[in-house]
């Protein structure tokens, strides 16, 4: 399966394109997708570049069990240095062109220097080509989509391409296939803005050989089945990740107003059930059987017709509650925008959010925002941001490098209010209450995320017992509780890592439940799919090792455990509303740099966040960076 | 003596009850167990898997959460104006 297919370097100041085989070696220290593209990032990145120069090299990588027909195995892996942070940039995407690019013969693209003009990459069935995209320049997302088909004369092209927040470097475009899917954090897309490069296009019709494949599609069928039985993929099928409002806005768990409260009151239009005024039925990535995401409609307003999906969770909270609009429609004309301009839907929502409250402060004020009123709840405020971010006009170019750029422009103690870390924002989840949740996005390798720890099982009251067994060591059950969280987080960062590198999706591991496939699953689809065999331990240290390499990228640029922090609101400023087991919350600093301690510690790193002599001889870093691809 | 609950349903148990919000008044001594039994009873399908009968635990693909707390063991009296959340552990982003 993967033996055949092939790494490309393209460069794009040049046109050359240069194949080679991927080594056995790498596979069997990294799989692949975002595994060996964070090889690739530390390997090929110059310490302390510009992001945005031509210095800066762009991975594409499919997962290694990218293509078969289960676990949503859809997962293709972006990476480069963030222009947002600085740090580590790197963004997972689902849909269809991961499986395109593998069924074109190529599992990893590196992508160098800077086109004279603007160019996609055309990828078919073994050739890859640099084609002339000034007749793309300046179209969305999803008219560049269309007309890169109309040209290559093939419905069935899928590609990954920038809208204009791209085009004109807005540190945190995205990259987009699809109606949908979004490889959002990090600013891969604004990567790709500073290349010239509007897409990457693939087409293929080449086989994919597998070691067992009558054992791989019996077992595929038997993970399908599995999850499909389950309670929360019926749930996820039915209302996708929207769900999570309904409980995390009753207990006080979202951030309201930017940061000002912890529950939208009267956000019942933001109820999940309400998707249905407007979804005409739901889609799915490859290789998926959830399908988690709605497709819907919106016949009327100024923004009418729109065709969309979506939206996520996220989205309720970047445009419903942290700028307190209360309407679901609000939020499906936002998330569409977003969408058709490829920006971050995340931090788009969380940079307003702040503008808001710093408006309401008078930090800012009309003469700053063009007559913008930024008051809470304005809809057609937040419409015109995100527009003015995605072109760079007017206030929104103050916003589009993101928050530190942002803090230094407006100055006036802006920063104390600015939700982020490591510059990049944060969800909308409040994570005052709950300590496990407030590591994980402080120690995230690309700043301040959810999908690189977040251990959501710890809300469900487990039994002790199951959590032990889960996580091999003692965690409290009380998500409050600040015991056993490090080894949460850091069992997740591997869990996620491995994930993330055979290119399946996160909700069909344990993000959503215990016994849902993680290790030893993946250690058969691995086998069946490929002949290697890891057993959980290795596929552990697998994970360890992404992990700390990621870990090694941000120590060379300058990252240090001062940066393994939040923002510090989370300290200071106790929950105002909720139940009673969420209100009144802050982090603990002194229980927090402790909990800081005991994760270094488990990972194999010292009281400086330094990864040992020892780790890396065991994990094999000691000599990094050793360029064998 | 009579304790008043308020539950909110979320999900499948939202549509299968028809409805957001019930008001539920059980004896002062009734546990969470006795109040889901009447549900299970009232509403039957999914209700009626909301307890593992192996364990007499809550299942673990359910949450039911009392005043923001996630139960497993439902044998926990009720008070007055407790709030229980009956919904499915799903996570993401």
């Amino acid at each position: 399966m993967v033996w055949n297919r092939k790494i490309a370097y393209v460069d794009l100041s040049t046109k050359k394109v240069v194949q080679k085989d991927i080594p056995k070696t790498m596979r069997q220290l990294y799989l692949g997708g975002r595994g060996i593209d964070m090889y690739l990032l530390y390997n090929h990145v110059k310490p302390k570049i510009d992001p945005l120069s031509p210095e800066n090299v762009l991975f594409i990588g499919v997962g290694l069990v990218g293509g078969i027909p289960c676990l949503g195995a859809s997962r293709c892996d972006i990476a480069a240095k963030s222009p947002l942070t600085g740090a580590v940039g790197d963004s997972n995407v689902g849909g269809f062109f991961g499986p395109e690019l593998r069924f074109a013969g190529f599992d990893h693209l590196v992508i160098t220097g800077k086109s004279k003009k603007p160019a996609y990459i055309w990828v078919q069935d073994g050739e890859i080509e640099v084609k002339d995209a000034t007749h793309l320049w300046g179209k969305d997302t999803m008219e560049a989509q269309t007309a890169i088909r109309h040209d290559l004369g093939d419905e069935d092209v899928k590609s990954l391409v920038i809208g204009a927040a791209g085009e004109n470097m807005v540190r945190f475009a995205n990259v987009r296939t699809g109606l949908k899917n979004s490889a959002g954090r990090t600013g891969m897309g604004c990567v790709m803005g500073s290349k010239n490069l509007k897409a990457v296009a693939a087409r293929g019709t080449m086989d994919l050989e597998f070691a067992k494949p009558e054992r791989l599609l019996d077992y595929c069928k038997e993970m399908n089945d599995m999850i499909i039985g389950t309670r929360w993929a019926k749930t996820q099928s039915r209302w996708g990740t929207m769900i999570i409002f309904s409980n995390t806005n009753t207990t006080g768990l979202i951030r309201t107003k930017n940061f000002q409260l912890n529950r939208l009151e009267d956000g019942q239009d933001l109820e999940p059930e309400n998707i249905d005024r407007y979804s005409i039925g739901t889609s799915g990535c490859y290789g998926c059987i959830v399908h988690c995401r709605h497709r819907y409609v919106l016949e009327e307003g100024p923004y009418a017709p729109i065709f969309a999906e979506g939206p996520e969770y996220t989205s309720l909270g970047a445009f419903g509650t942290m700028v307190n609009c209360k309407k679901m429609e609000t939020v499906l004309v936002a998330n569409h925008l977003v969408n058709k301009y490829g920006i971050d839907t995340l931090e788009t929502g969380g940079l307003i959010a702040w503008a808001m409250e710093l408006y309401e402060k008078g930090i800012i004020n009309d003469k700053m925002t063009g007559g913008l009123k930024l008051d809470w709840g304005n809809e057609e405020a937040v419409f015109e941001l995100i527009r003015q971010i995605a072109t760079r006009e007017g206030f929104g170019n103050v916003l589009a490098n993101g928050f530190r750029d942002a803090i230094a422009k407006i100055g006036n103690n802006s920063g104390y209010y600015a939700i982020q870390v490591k510059g990049m924002s944060n969800l909308h989840s409040d994570e005052r209450p709950t300590p496990s949740f407030a590591l994980g996005i402080a120690t995230s390798t690309r700043g301040s995320d959810h999908l690189r720890s977040r251990p959501a099982v710890d809300m469900y009251g487990l039994p002790e017992e199951v959590l032990q067994e889960l996580y091999e060591g003692p965690v409290s059950s009380d998500y409050t509780s600040y015991d056993g969280k490090s080894r949460m987080v850091w069992w997740q960062e591997l869990l996620y890592a491995v994930t993330d590198s055979i290119g399946t999706c996160k909700f069909q591991t344990v993000f959503c439940a215990v016994h849902a496939p993680k290790w030893n699953e993946f250690s058969k689809l691995i086998q069946y799919a490929t002949g290697m065999k890891f057993s959980k331990t290795q596929l552990m240290q697998i994970g360890e090792r992404i992990y700390t390499l990621e870990r090694m990228f941000n120590l060379r640029e300058g990252f240090t455990r001062k940066d393994d922090s939040l923002p510090e609101r989370y300290f200071k400023e106790p929950t105002p509303v909720g139940f009673p087991i969420a209100k009144g919350k802050t982090i603990d600093r002194e229980k927090f740099e402790a909990m800081l301690d005991e994760y270094y510690a488990l990972h194999g790193w010292n009281k400086n966040g330094v990864p040992t002599k020892k780790t890396l001889a065991e994990l094999g870093l000691n000599k990094e960076p050793t360029h064998m691809i | 003596m009579t304790v008043h609950v308020k539950v909110l349903l979320h999900a499948m148990f939202k549509e299968i009850a028809g409805q957001r919000e019930i008001l539920q008044e059980a004896n002062a001594n009734s546990t969470l167990r006795d109040m889901l039994d009447v549900l299970a009873k009232k509403y039957g399908k999914e209700f009626d898997s909301i307890i593992n009968p192996k364990t007499g635990q809550v299942t673990l693909d359910t949450l039911v959460i009392v005043n923001g707390k996630s139960i497993r063991n439902p044998d926990v009296q009720l008070q007055d104006n407790d709030v229980v959340m009956i919904t499915v552990p799903v996570s993401g982003g």
